[in-house]
């Protein structure tokens, strides 16, 4: 498709590789957890079996008033009201303050979570939101999110980093653009499958590059933008356009009203405006702000959850003490834009949930696909120069420990989830069960290099033998992960207690979904790890034999012998 | 809502639709079909018909504004069409598989 000179060519392929290479293993790790939380929300509701939640409309309004009396009239400024997986709402009445020793405008309030049904506060907690304490039941889903978003690095760095990821990302796409020549002649052009296994990787590389280039490219640039937009834009706008206040530039990129009248009013009942709201939307209510409580200028905002057709969610804005619909709000400024448009468009094109499930799968594929990718370029790098310098072959048992490692940490950490659920201390048992998965693999892989470079350095026949085909790793971690993955749903069961028949009367179908998809992608995994170990005997019987006829050959027994042994092979041997 | 006017009901139709068209354009793909050897098709003039195939649902997607539909179609057919070309041809036999060392 592009013609390149020779020179050029070497130096793209330079820039393709090495930017692989360089930051391939962390870019998968993102990609890969950007798969899974795709997913985030059917995840959190399956880590707890199912949530038996009523709607945000069912019993609010009693219980707001009643809470609302509790908290000092300062906290009145904002209420955020938004349901937990476990059916519970979380309503934070709040204002925004800076600590006393300085720092940036936080919210501060008073944190209440509430059964709808009974009314009864299960906690109560006052402080900044940073310091509040999380829901339990969304450990697993924050845990999953938060290592997709920031690698759990803290502050900016971590988004600088994600971000900095999706340009790598980018620059890969466009060099492997301008690398394939005959892009369109051979994107219908399935892999050769012959002798030469890096002829193979590297057509599978290139086909599955070839079709993934339109969703790395939305990936790289709307995941580059998500993670600089707050590090990195909000601060220049506000230091160009605000003097440096950033809680201003948020107020007028948000659009909140900066004049409110205070003079008390009576309230219009929540439960009334979300239904209307709800009848506008076709959508239920997921989450809510209520802003000056009990003023004239008190309004509610609502955000719904995606409507069939629509590509994302409205606001609708209703003022609480006339009762009045005020319009949509859109997410950016006060009337809607070509900015805020754009906006949306790459929260939808970067998500993937706008659609339902049929959506979420294209995306999780996709984005397996694109992991995929990223690994095989990897190893196609440094199979090209293990060879030569030992050292990359160590990098290679990384990859393979990486590629196989997450997955295996993530499956250790839903693992950790389940027996901290009961100890109501989700959030270290999640981190703890990651860490152990990671050991695990970590595990497998040193036990892997000790032979292996043993092997290597030695050259015995026992420990070749060893090498070859007992201690190849990618089976093995094939096998664990696919162990790991069948037990997660049975582990699920016996630490909530909660079988498939609860869940069939309780009709939560999701969560018998999640646990088949899960025990399938298991056995999935356990016959691949057969189906290579399989191949790898079979070609190494396959390489002794004629190694045998070779040594014949040369010690005497003449080319006619070989050419007989040859002839006397089965077909397709 | 009618059921057939739904987005997942639309979406799943342009992707049979292109499915089909990506089919057809892999199996009479001149270059795949020399790689293995098998008859040639490039008389039959069709690809062009095969390429509009693919592309049929787009300008209904569009002029109807079933955008969700058309962002979920547009990254199905990639999907669908990597899976598609991997797949070898369905005559190859064991022993053809290694004709591919030769390009």
């Amino acid at each position: 498709m592009f013609k390149l000179k020779k020179e050029n060519m070497k130096r793209m392929l330079g820039v393709h590789g090495w930017a692989g290479v360089a930051l391939g293993l962390l870019m998968y790790v993102v990609v890969l957890t950007g798969a899974i939380v795709v997913f985030g929300h059917e995840l959190g509701e399956w880590s707890i079996s199912g949530a038996d939640h009523a709607p945000l409309t069912e019993g609010i309004d009693d219980n707001l008033r009643r809470l609302a009396a509790d908290v000092p009239p300062e906290h009145l400024e904002d209420v955020a009201l938004f349901m937990t997986h476990e059916g519970y709402i979380k309503a934070f009445f709040h204002t925004h303050k800076a600590k006393d020793g300085g720092g940036p405008v936080q919210d501060f309030g008073t944190l209440f979570k509430f059964n709808p049904e009974t009314g009864e506060v299960v906690s109560k907690q006052v402080g900044f939101s940073s310091e509040l304490s999380r829901d339990p039941s969304s450990a697993l889903e924050r845990f999953l999110v938060l290592l997709h978003v920031r690698l759990h690095v803290p502050g900016k760095i971590g988004l600088y980093l994600t971000g900095i990821l999706g340009l790598v990302l980018l620059v890969a796409a466009v060099s492997g653009l301008l690398l394939h020549r005959h892009l369109f002649k051979e994107m219908f052009l399935s892999p050769r499958i012959g002798k030469n296994r890096a002829l193979t990787a590297r057509d599978k590389h290139n086909l599955a590059g070839t079709w993934g280039l339109p969703f790395a490219f939305i990936l790289a640039f709307t995941g580059a933008f998500f993670s600089f937009a707050l590090s990195l834009g909000l601060p220049i706008i506000a230091i160009t356009a605000f003097e440096g206040d950033q809680q201003k530039a948020v107020d007028t990129i948000v659009g909140v009203p900066q004049q409110v009248d205070d003079t008390p009013a009576l309230m219009a009942s929540t439960e009334w405006l979300f239904r209307r709201a709800e009848a506008k939307e076709r959508a239920p209510v997921i989450f809510a702000t209520i802003t000056h409580w009990g003023t004239v200028d008190a309004k509610v905002q609502t955000l719904h959850d995606i409507s069939d057709g629509q590509l994302y969610p409205k606001s609708h804005v209703f003022s609480m003490a006339t009762g009045d619909y005020l319009g949509t709000k859109p997410r950016l400024g006060k009337v809607p834009s070509t900015g805020n448009a754009l906006v949306n468009l790459m929260g939808v094109l970067h998500f993937g949930t706008f659609a339902g499930l049929l959506s979420q799968l294209i995306w999780f594929s996709l984005g397996l696909a694109t992991c995929y990718v990223t690994i095989s370029g990897i190893r196609l790098w440094i199979k090209r120069r293990e060879e030569e310098q030992p050292l990359w072959f160590f990098f290679r048992q990384c990859t393979d420990y990486v590629a196989y490692g997450l997955p295996i940490a993530c499956v250790a950490s839903a693992m950790g989830f389940f027996y901290g659920y009961p100890k109501a201390n989700t959030f270290d048992y999640t981190v703890n069960g990651f860490f152990v998965g990671c050991l695990l693999a970590a595990g497998v892989g040193l036990a892997h290099i000790v032979f292996g470079r043993t092997a290597h350095v030695v050259k015995t026949d026992v420990l070749e033998h060893v090498r070859a085909h007992q201690l190849h790793t990618v089976p093995m971690y094939e096998i664990g992960l696919g162990v790991l993955l069948f037990a997660l749903p049975w582990v699920r069961m016996l630490a909530s207690g909660t079988g498939w028949g609860d869940l069939f009367a309780r009709e939560h179908v999701d969560v018998i979904g999640m646990d088949l998809a899960l025990s399938v992608a298991g056995v999935m995994f356990v016959y691949s790890a057969y189906k290579r170990t399989r191949k790898h005997v079979d070609d190494a019987a396959l390489h002794d034999k004629s190694h045998a006829v070779l040594s014949d050959a040369r010690a005497g027994n003449g080319v006619g012998s070989m050419m007989r042994n040859e002839q006397s092979e089965p077909a397709g041997a | 809502m009618n059921f057939f006017a739904t987005t997942g009901v639309i979406a799943l139709l342009s992707i049979a639709v292109s499915t089909l068209g990506l089919a057809l354009l892999t199996h009479s793909n001149e270059k795949r079909r020399r790689v293995y050897d098998l008859h040639d098709y490039s008389k039959l003039h069709l690809r062009k018909v095969f390429a509009l195939l693919v592309c049929a649902p787009l300008p209904f997607l569009l002029f109807f504004g079933r955008w969700p539909a058309l962002i979920m179609w547009l990254m199905a057919i990639c999907l669908i069409g990597w899976w598609l070309a991997w797949r070898k041809p369905v005559k190859l036999t064991q022993s053809e598989v290694h004709s591919g060392d030769k390009v």
